[in-house]
Order: C-alpha cells, then structure tokens, then sequence
C-alpha cells in the first residue's frame, strides 16, 4: 500500500514533467515523419516505417529513461522533500521501489503512445496494423526498465552528471557485449582480456533484448527468445533495485 | 491616436521584414546550383564496422545506407533521361527553366552491347560512377542487415543491366545466399548470371535447380529448367538432381512442386 502511494506520487510528477512531455512529442512527430522518409525507399516504406518507429520508440524511451531516472531521487534530496517522505512510517526501501513502480508506469504510458503512433502510421501504409512487432516493443520496454534501474543505481551514490554518464556508459557497452565476447574469443592470449570478459558478465548483453530487425524482417528467432530476455531483463532489475535499496538504506540526508 | 501610429509602424516594419526576408531568397535561389559531381567515393567505415557501431539500431543504419543508394542511383542513371533533369540544373535561371520544359527530351535508344567481356568493359565505361559507388554502399549495406532481400537483387540485377559489372553483381547474389538460404530469389538470379554473361549453362541448370527446392518459387522456374535440361542434355542429371532433392525435402508444397517437374523430366526423357 504504502509502495503504491509513493509510486502514484511518482507517476503523478513525472506525467507532469516538461521535458519527458516534449521528448515524447517529438518521438511521435519523428515516427510519422518516417511516412515521407519511407517514400524514398523504393518500395519499402512499410520496412523503414517499422524501423524509425521502433528505434524512435528505444531511443527516446532511453532519454526519458536518463534524464527523469536520475533527477528521481536526486530531486527529492535537493527540493529536501526526502524528509518528509523518510520521516513517514516507510521503510527506505519501499521509497525506491515506489519510486522505480511510479516512473515505470509512465515509462509504459509513453511506449504505449509511441506505439500507437507506429502502429497508425502502419495502418495508413500498409492497410493494417501488424501485431507482429509486440514481442520487439515489449522487450524495448523491458530495455528501458534496466536502463532506468541502472540510473536510480548509479544515482543513489554519484552526482547527477556522472551518473548519466556511467548509465549511458551502461547502454553503449550493453549493445556491444556480443563483440566483446567475440574479440575475447579471437585473441584469448590479450593482457586485458580479463577486463573485457568482466565487463561481458558485469553489464547486461543489451542485444538479447533487441528483437528490431527480427520482427520487422520476419526472421527466424531462437524459440524462447522474448520469455527469456524478459526473464533476462526483469532478473537485472530487481539485482539493481536490490544494491539501489541497500545503498539507499546506508545513505545520510544531512 | 498614439496607439494608431504604434501599430501602423508595427505593420509597416513586418512589410519590410518580409520583403527583405522575400528578396534575399530569391538572390539565394538564383545562385543555387546543383552539383552532379563525376565519382563520390564512400567515406563510410567497412560494414563490420558500422555494424559494430549502430549498436542494436542495424535496421534503421541499413535503412539510411539504402535510402543514400537509392538517391544516389536516381540521381546518376535516371535523372539524365528525365525531362525535368535540365529544369534542374537551370533552376533559378528563368529563361533556362522554360526552355527546358518546352523542349522535349532527345529520345535515347539502349546501347547494345555485343556479349561477353567487351561489353561488360563498354558497359562500365558508361555506368555514371554506379559501379564505384553503388556496388561498396550495397556491401556495407547487407553486412549490417544481411537479411534484407532487395539490396541483394537491386545490385545483383538492376545495377548489373546498367554497368555489366557481372563479377560484383555475382559476389552480392552469392552473399546473399550465403545469409538467406532459404530464398529462391538468389539462385534464380545467379543461374540467370551465369547464364546470359558466363554463358555456363551447367551451372545455370544447376542454380535453377536449386531455386526450385525453394519455398514460393515462381511457376514459370520449372519451365525453364524443363527447356534448359534438353537444349544442353542434361536431363538425366536433372532428374537425379530432383530425386535427391525431394528425399531431404518435408515441405508438402516443395515436394509437390518438385515431384511435378521430376515428371514434366521424365515426360520429355520418355
């Protein structure tokens, strides 16, 4: 009950919050204008459409996720507002699960619209709405989730800019794991081999998550791929919310 | 009174503005050029490596490599037979500009090569830099999405018919094979290579033998083979071919299409 209050007190802000409000106006703008940008494709509007809308739909999804992740909790220590919460019979912990439920709900009305605005322009182009794509959105927003408990983590001990930093440190390395892997494979004598195959299983591999282009070409997955990247992406998260709770427990206001 | 002249001077101020704002586009107009230079070479790293740099964002990086070739290519080869091509390139220039409109296009007729090598040198001498630039787009193009068909056929087909290029064309096709085997697109369009600019018939029976094992294959595929088989008489291996085929095929629809041109074979071997 208590987690629920603090989380619709987060959903209520973050709704409210300018810049998530344009950067979402802007990701629906871009998705539609993949309508014209599509027209130069020769003939293969349908494809480019799917794959500015997803890709809008990640790309955004991580700038919201960076930018109101972090300013989550430290708003609240900045604005002293922490104080009144902490004072509340509440444990630490519940804040920070509140918190990352209110943010992860307004995560999930903003994908939800920016679907919606592919799924439109879907319909206008090609006839229909291809519900096809649903396992690739589900795992963009399971993305966006990590990225957001990877954020609220960092931000619980670092300043604001440095933890943007590491989160899209984060990101990028995440989405080349699959390389690392393949480089410590090729050159296994390299000194700094160690490092790179501490980072593989360190950073999560953000490439099982990423179904883009296999749904907008119809390949062939690897069968489970969306349970377990899901399972994948859900296990990360609730580590992350795990260390940012125990953290978070330690921590002085003063 | 007082309030009156404010906002006359407002109005008067925002016709200026416009005019000057009017005036100086129509100066820039004027002077704009656009440029068809000879050859653009590719500044753009090797396909392993935007693949490793567009970071879970291969469709759309393959996307925008697709949309720059397909520019690229109108630009080159269809812009110059186009009637407003000229308008184009006397855009600003008024007199130009109706000149242009008002005279039709000479018609071209399509060169004819003779076959062979001599046409593919001739062909290439006339691409209008497609082979140099098309040709490197479309490999770093299906490196960071192999599974994306067109590219494959555009370079390995279109392109091909423009500049002779047939050993690049062959390259991609084979490519794309090599990442799609399930498509009868790429054997069909390798036989078909192998065919009109190898002249290897052999291996065209062969491709199309191959494109027929496929999935969706077109109806006209069976045809051909059937034709191809008894011009160079080599009925038996097809029919040997196709028998193999059909005992690694599970596919109902595969095997109802090879058990059917197995029996066309047979009728035209009895």
């Amino acid at each position: 009950m208590r987690i629920a209050f603090v989380a619709w007190n987060t959903f209520k802000e973050t709704v409210r919050n300018r810049v998530m409000v344009n950067i979402l106006i802007f990701a629906v703008g871009l998705i539609l204008l993949s309508l014209v940008v599509g027209d130069w494709s020769l003939g293969h509007q349908v494809k480019v459409i799917k794959d500015f809308g997803l890709s809008a739909m990640s790309i955004f999804g991580l700038l919201i996720a960076i930018f109101i992740g972090i300013r989550l909790m430290v708003q609240e220590l900045e604005q002293r507002t922490i104080y009144v919460i902490a004072s509340k019979p509440i444990y630490r912990w519940e804040i920070v699960v509140g918190k990352y439920i209110g943010l992860g709900v307004t995560l999930a009305v903003n994908v939800v619209l920016m679907s919606l605005a592919l799924w439109g322009a879907d319909l206008i182009m090609e006839g229909k709405m291809d519900l096809g794509l649903v396992p690739a959105i589900l795992l963009i927003y399971v993305e966006i989730l990590l990225i957001v408990g990877f954020a609220l983590f960092f931000s619980s001990f670092a300043a604001p800019t440095l933890s943007a930093l590491l989160t899209l440190a984060v990101f990028i390395i995440g989405h080349l794991s699959e390389f690392l892997r393949e480089y410590v494979q090729l050159y296994p004598d390299k000194g700094f081999h160690w490092l790179l195959k501490c980072l593989y299983y360190v950073v999560p591999n953000l490439e099982k998550l990423n179904l883009k282009m296999a749904v907008v070409e119809q390949i062939e997955r690897p069968p489970h791929a969306v349970s377990y990247g899901f399972l994948y992406g859900v296990a990360y998260i609730t580590l992350l919310l795990f260390l940012t709770a125990a953290v978070f427990a330690k921590k002085d206001f003063k | 009174m007082k309030a009156f002249l404010k906002k006359a001077v407002f109005v008067v101020v925002l016709c200026c503005l416009g005019f000057l704002i009017h005036r100086t586009q129509w100066v820039l107009d004027k002077s704009k050029r656009i440029h068809f230079v000879d050859t653009t070479p590719v500044f753009l790293p090797r396909g392993e490596v935007l693949k490793w740099m567009s970071m879970g964002y291969r469709g759309i990086v393959a996307d925008w490599l697709w949309i720059r070739c397909v520019l690229y290519y109108g630009r080159r080869a269809i812009d110059e037979d186009n009637p407003y091509y000229i308008y184009m390139l006397e855009k600003g220039n008024p007199e130009k500009e109706f000149e242009a409109i008002r005279t039709p296009p000479e018609s071209k007729e399509t060169p004819s090569y003779p076959r062979g090598d001599f046409r593919s040198a001739l062909a290439r001498r006339s691409s209008l830099g497609l082979v140099d630039y098309i040709y490197p787009m479309l490999d770093r193009l299906t490196t960071v999405d192999p599974h994306f068909v067109f590219p494959y056929i555009f370079g390995g087909v279109y392109i091909l018919i423009g500049t002779g290029e047939k050993e690049d064309a062959m390259d991609l096709l084979k490519k794309g094979y090599v990442a799609n085997p399930s498509r009868w697109e790429f054997p069909l369009y390798l036989g078909w290579i192998e065919w009109w600019f190898f002249e290897n018939k052999e291996k065209t029976q062969e491709y199309m033998l191959q494109a027929v094992s496929k999935k969706d294959c077109p109806t006209y595929v069976p045809g051909l083979i059937v034709s191809l088989s008894r011009n160079i008489g080599r009925t038996e291996f097809a029919k040997l071919y196709l028998e193999g085929m059909l005992k690694s095929t599970e596919n109902p629809e595969v095997r109802k299409q090879i058990e059917e041109l197995l029996a066309r074979i047979s009728e035209e071997g009895s």
